[in-house]
């Protein structure tokens, strides 16, 4: 009987910490202005934001291998007719990114990302620590927008010779916003180039975030630097690469 | 001056307080004393816009310090708002007290629950560069029939008569299906009689060139293009079939669509047999009975003349009544599409169209006159019956011979034959005409394309033409006319007219980048070689009366060689600004030979041309471009003219060739920010001078009955201007649209050695109103106006001063009773005031239901021409005469439909 008021009491007690954390998370998706393979999603939390990258593998490619019956593969684009073969392709890419998480936090007010980043059949685990562009040269403009029914005020900043055109809202008054961009006084619902050819845009906001899921984040020891990183990850590509030279997809 | 000194003590802060930019200095903490670390200090305007002037974070002890911006002589200008994540908004107002000393600012917590938010992205307008997306869910009611009824549900696009397309003022040069161009310039049978089913986005890609031309990957675009987006990915079908009777009036409307999409081939095939009014030309896109669906983006060397007789009967198109109303008609089309890329090397192209055309129009008029001694009333019926055949095939094939050759083959064959006849009355005597015209156009373009090895290219072109046009009209007037010495042999009036041409054309383009200023240098040649032939039967000449007698026969040969040397220079400044300017020597020569007498005329031209184009922000874009343009006759004035030229009797003229530059000036300013501030806007004003044409000291009169007088253009001036502005307003959920085009012109010609002067002025402006309050109830009102004034003066004596204003509005409401039932009530009235005329009005209701059965079948019941009568009455009075006019309208019928959609 104690042992199941226990597990009772547990589950309460998790419950409600559980509710009262996602109370106070608020969910941003955005999509990229430059390619519609993937989205970003972005969960801001009391202090920190965490976001990752959700790949969208049927706007990835053109067309899926179908093979015949000795084997060999061809390229088709009719997913009515090859329905059953382009599900297996979709899924076989899905399968294939399962294990790979590479989930980044930052405290709103640091310009210090941690990425953590594991593969699967790979016993290391890192946490890569990076330093992102300095972003307090924002020019604050009066022009207004409405963008998701929230108001929106303007703001310039040039970054690596682009200047960027920025949406923020003081509604959601989180100091975020996609990938690198930060420093508003409120949440960037929009960032672009002058001619919309790079950036993001909000597509989705829900406060409270009511989910169970949250992306996986875990403080490992082993510490690396970005460029160190970006060794481990192109050696990781190279053996996808490798691994998938018999498959030819799209054109 | 003891007053003034007062009140300056008493404003001495507040002035010393405006001078200074000032600092407020604070440490945030909780109820318990706590600092509050990272917290977002903003300082606001005061007012309705509550926009964010500057703003600071807290450091880890939450301590801040903010500088006011730009504090005026009135304080309260801003208010101070501290935030952070769990707490209250602290909000104050500044004044100097808040700037003198460090403050600490104590915020709650937050203890009541937010409204909770979840909002998705549902912009049914992106941007991105030069593309504008609709999402096309967002518009579609669901009653949709036709792509044309889609597009003018877009902001910004609007679809024109004949089913041509406009964005921001500017024609739509082609509507790609899924980035493959199947249609060319003839985008309207599509338009007219596409199927809405599938498409998913609509795509206006502006500054869009054509990949699939090599050339194309040096040059920068120009074109302005629509592309529709379908569902899926793969083979898909698209399309709809509709059938519909009318069992009270036995007409019949049956229509199809069929699209096929895959990523190597893609057809589209439209059919439509109707006895509703609809006339197949008019469905495939031609505006004009007898035009030639020539494919405008594909660059010919030269611009093709297509060649018509100058017989013909025209259609009675009363006031701004709509086609389909004015017909009784049994029309036919069948066409086809195709484009197939079976190798990424290989491309063809081709497209087949049948139409047919078998048309009725009745008119009669009762004319009292009363200015004699006895009274006379005379009755007239009359009719136009017209059987149009037409047939139409065009084809593309490119190859591409490795990275750096293509070949590409266009053509096209188009036949038609009209048989026309007219019963009424001349002269108060039974008539009958009979006119049968006959058209064939063949034309063959090679074009090979040589890429070289630094950003240049070499394009060689040959292109054949070939056109006949014939005419065999037949007149008979039973009775002699002794005041219009009409004699008894004259009864019967036969004449022919037959035009062929052939043309040869050669050029050759070679272009050349060059840094940094963009050099480009086009050169090109080419020979345009016209032989025509004109056999003229004439027997009756209406001005002087003359009787021909025997056979006239006449041998016409024009040879035209044209050459252009062009110089381009393009310069590319920031802000996309660009500059160019260009220079061409160009050369005609003109030889004409009829009946062996020669003329010959040759001209060098020197034509210089700028144009500056600018986007000053990205939602904004100005240009201005002025040119210089060598001004020649038509082949087919120096046709017509040509024949009293060799007849002495008729004591014709010299056919003396003059050859002149004429200019043109334009600019146009967009504004266009349809995402965000949700307005549209457009300005563009035009100037075009062109000076005497030619000369040929024309004296003949036209042939009979034939409207062949051609006005011999002499120095024409025009100024155009227009406006359009689209907005969304936003609190009403509706879109206002607003057009005014603005005419002017000043026409000169020479008719029988008498110089007549044509001023003409017309203003027409538009004003429409869509709503989107609901589905269940829609408003949309169109109110037109038009006017049009016109003085005509020869020889310095004013012969006519006339105006005449026309209104018209057009409104349809749209009802939806549930997810399946739609009835829309459209509603046209018309208002005419013609010159000397008593002010005439007609109106038409017209009642449209559908019913969705599920989301492939559909039922709808059409009751056309409601609460109007079957004829249109003019009335037409002066002292001594009274005609009241009669055209017979389409009558009143229902018409039960049943459409599937797949």
């Amino acid at each position: 009987m104690n042992k199941y008021l226990f597990i009772i009491i547990q589950l309460i007690v998790y419950t409600n910490v559980f509710a009262q954390k996602q109370e106070q998370i608020c969910f941003v998706k955005y999509k990229s202005l430059e390619t519609e393979s993937f989205l970003y999603n972005s969960w801001l939390l009391q202090d920190t934001v965490l976001y990752d990258i959700e790949y969208v593998f049927d706007r990835m490619f053109e067309g899926f291998p179908v093979y015949d019956q000795l084997g060999n593969s061809r390229t088709e684009t009719d997913t009515v007719k090859y329905n059953k073969e382009y599900k297996w392709f979709l899924k076989t890419l899905r399968d294939g990114r399962k294990g790979y998480i590479q989930t980044h936090k930052r405290a709103y007010n640091s310009k210090i990302v941690n990425t953590y980043w594991t593969q699967p059949n790979v016993e290391n685990k890192y946490i890569i620590v990076d330093t992102i562009a300095n972003m307090e040269n924002w020019n604050i403009l009066n022009d207004t927008c409405t963008l998701l029914n929230f108001k929106c005020q303007k703001a310039t900043i040039s970054c690596n010779n682009v200047m960027y055109i920025a949406w923020f809202t003081t509604e959601l008054p989180y100091n975020s916003g996609p990938e690198k961009f930060m420093g508003l006084p409120g949440l960037i619902l929009k960032i672009s180039n002058k001619e919309e050819t790079l950036g993001f845009s909000a597509i989705e906001i829900r406060k409270p975030y009511k989910e169970k899921y949250l992306p996986y984040f875990e403080s490992v020891e082993k510490k690396i630097s970005f460029v160190e990183y970006e060794r481990l990850a192109m050696a990781a590509f190279n053996e996808v690469i490798e691994a998938s030279k018999n498959i030819k997809i799209g054109q | 001056m003891l007053k003034k000194l007062l009140l300056l003590i008493v404003l001495n802060p507040i002035i010393l307080f405006g001078q200074n930019n000032k600092t407020i200095n604070g440490k945030i903490q909780n109820a318990k004393n706590e600092p509050i670390p990272n917290a977002t200090i903003k300082i606001l305007s005061n007012d309705s816009t509550g926009l964010v002037k500057a703003f600071k974070y807290a450091n880890e002890n939450g301590v801040f310090s903010i500088i006011v911006p730009e504090i005026s002589k009135t304080s309260f200008k801003y208010y101070l708002q501290i935030s952070s994540l769990g707490y209250i908004n602290y909000n104050i107002l500044i004044d100097s007290v808040l700037c003198s000393k460090p403050h600490v600012f104590v915020l709650q917590p937050q203890t009541k629950d937010l409204p909770e938010v979840h909002v998705k992205a549902d912009n049914p307008i992106t941007k991105r560069g030069d593309t504008t997306s609709f999402k096309v869910a967002a518009f579609v009611k669901g009653n949709e029939n036709t792509i044309a009824d889609l597009i003018n549900r877009l902001p910004g696009l609007q679809v024109n008569e004949g089913g041509t397309i406009s964005y921001n003022g500017k024609p739509i040069d082609a509507v790609l299906l899924e980035d493959d161009d199947l249609f060319g310039s003839n985008y309207g049978n599509l338009i007219n009689n596409g199927s809405v089913s599938g498409i998913e986005k609509v795509e206006v890609i502006e500054n869009y060139k054509n990949k699939a031309k090599l050339e194309n990957n040096l040059t920068t675009g120009k074109q302005t293009v629509l592309n529709l987006k379908y569902k899926g990915l793969g083979l898909r079908n698209f399309g709809q079939a509709t059938l519909g009777y009318a069992p009270n009036s036995n007409l019949h409307d049956a229509r199809l669509n069929l699209t096929t999409l895959s990523k190597k081939a893609k057809a589209v095939t439209v059919g439509n047999k109707n006895t509703t009014g609809f006339l197949a030309q008019q469905l495939f896109g031609l505006q004009n009975e007898g035009d030639l669906p020539e494919n405008k983006n594909v660059e010919y060397p030269q611009t093709i003349d297509f060649l018509r007789t100058p017989i013909g009967f025209s259609n009675i198109e009363p006031m701004n009544i709509n086609k389909y109303r004015i017909y009784d008609n049994n029309s036919s089309l069948v066409t086809t599409n195709l484009l197939i890329k079976p190798t990424k090397k290989i491309l063809f192209k081709n497209n087949y169209s049948f139409i047919r055309d078998n048309y009725v129009q009745n008119y009669s008029s009762i004319s009292n006159f009363t200015g004699g001694v006895i009274p006379v009333t005379i009755l007239q019926e009359s009719n136009i019956n017209k059987n149009n055949r037409f047939f139409f095939t065009e084809g593309e094939t490119s190859f591409n011979w490795g990275e750096k050759n293509q070949t590409r083959v266009n053509y096209f064959i188009a036949s038609s034959k009209g048989e026309h006849n007219t019963n009424g009355f001349f002269q108060a005597n039974t008539l009958n005409q009979n006119l049968q015209n006959n058209n064939k156009q063949g034309s063959l373009l090679l074009t090979h394309v040589i890429m070289l090895p630094q950003k240049g290219f070499i394009n060689i072109k040959y292109h054949y033409y070939s056109g006949n046009s014939t005419a065999n009209y037949l007149f008979t007037n039973p009775l002699e006319d002794a005041g219009l010495n009409i004699k008894n042999t004259d009864k019967s009036i036969i004449q022919q007219i037959a035009y062929n041409q052939k043309v040869h054309t050669a050029s050759a383009n070679w272009f050349r980048q060059l840094k940094p200023f963009t050099l480009t240098i086009n050169l090109k040649s080419s020979l345009k070689n016209i032989t025509p032939t004109s056999n003229a039967l004439l027997t009756q000449q209406s001005g002087a009366i003359q009787y021909f007698g025997n056979n006239y026969n006449l041998q016409q040969q024009f040879k035209i060689a044209e050459t252009d040397f062009e110089l381009n220079l393009n310069k590319r400044l920031k802000n996309k600004t660009q500059i160019t300017f260009s220079n061409t020597i160009k050369h005609i020569d003109y030889t004409i030979n009829t009946n062996n007498f020669i003329t010959q005329k040759g001209k060098t031209f020197l034509l210089p041309s700028f144009s500056i184009s600018a986007e000053p922000s990205n939602k904004s874009h100005v240009s201005l471009s002025g040119s210089l343009v060598a001004n020649k006759p038509f082949i087919d004035n120096l046709n017509r003219a040509s024949v009293f030229v060799s007849n002495n009797n008729v004591k014709t003229g010299t056919s003396e060739i003059n050859l002149q530059s004429g200019y043109n000036i334009s600019m146009f300013y967009l504004y266009n920010d349809l995402i965000y501030k949700k307005i549209l806007f457009y300005t563009s004003l035009f100037y075009g001078n062109s000076p005497t044409l030619y000369n040929t000291n024309f004296t003949a009169s036209n042939l009979y009955m034939f409207n062949t007088v051609e006005t011999f253009n002499n120095r024409n001036n025009n100024f155009s201007a227009s406006i359009g502005l689209d907005k969304n307003l936003v609190k009403t959920k509706s879109w206002l649209s607003l057009k005014v085009n603005y005419f002017s012109g000043v026409f000169y010609s020479n008719t029988q050695n008498l110089l007549s002067v044509n001023n003409t002025n017309s203003i027409k402006t538009e004003l429409k109103y869509k709503t989107n309050w609901n589905k269940w109830f829609n408003i949309n009102t169109t109110i037109a106006y038009a006017t049009n004034a016109q003085k005509t003066s020869i020889s310095g004596f004013q012969i006519s001063n006339f105006s005449s204003s026309d209104w018209l509005t057009n409104t349809t409401i749209e009802l939806r009773f549930s997810e399946k039932f739609f009835i829309d009530v459209q509603h046209d009235y018309l208002i005419n005031n013609s010159f000397n005329q008593p002010q005439q009005t007609i109106q038409f209701i017209d009642v449209k239901c559908r019913y969705n059965i599920n989301k492939k079948w559909h039922t709808t019941l059409l009751l056309r021409n409601m609460l109007n009568t079957d004829r249109f009455t003019t009335n037409r009075v002066s002292i001594t005469q009274n005609t009241v006019q009669n055209f017979a309208l389409t009558p009143f019928f229902g018409l039960l439909g049943l459409g599937y959609k797949f």
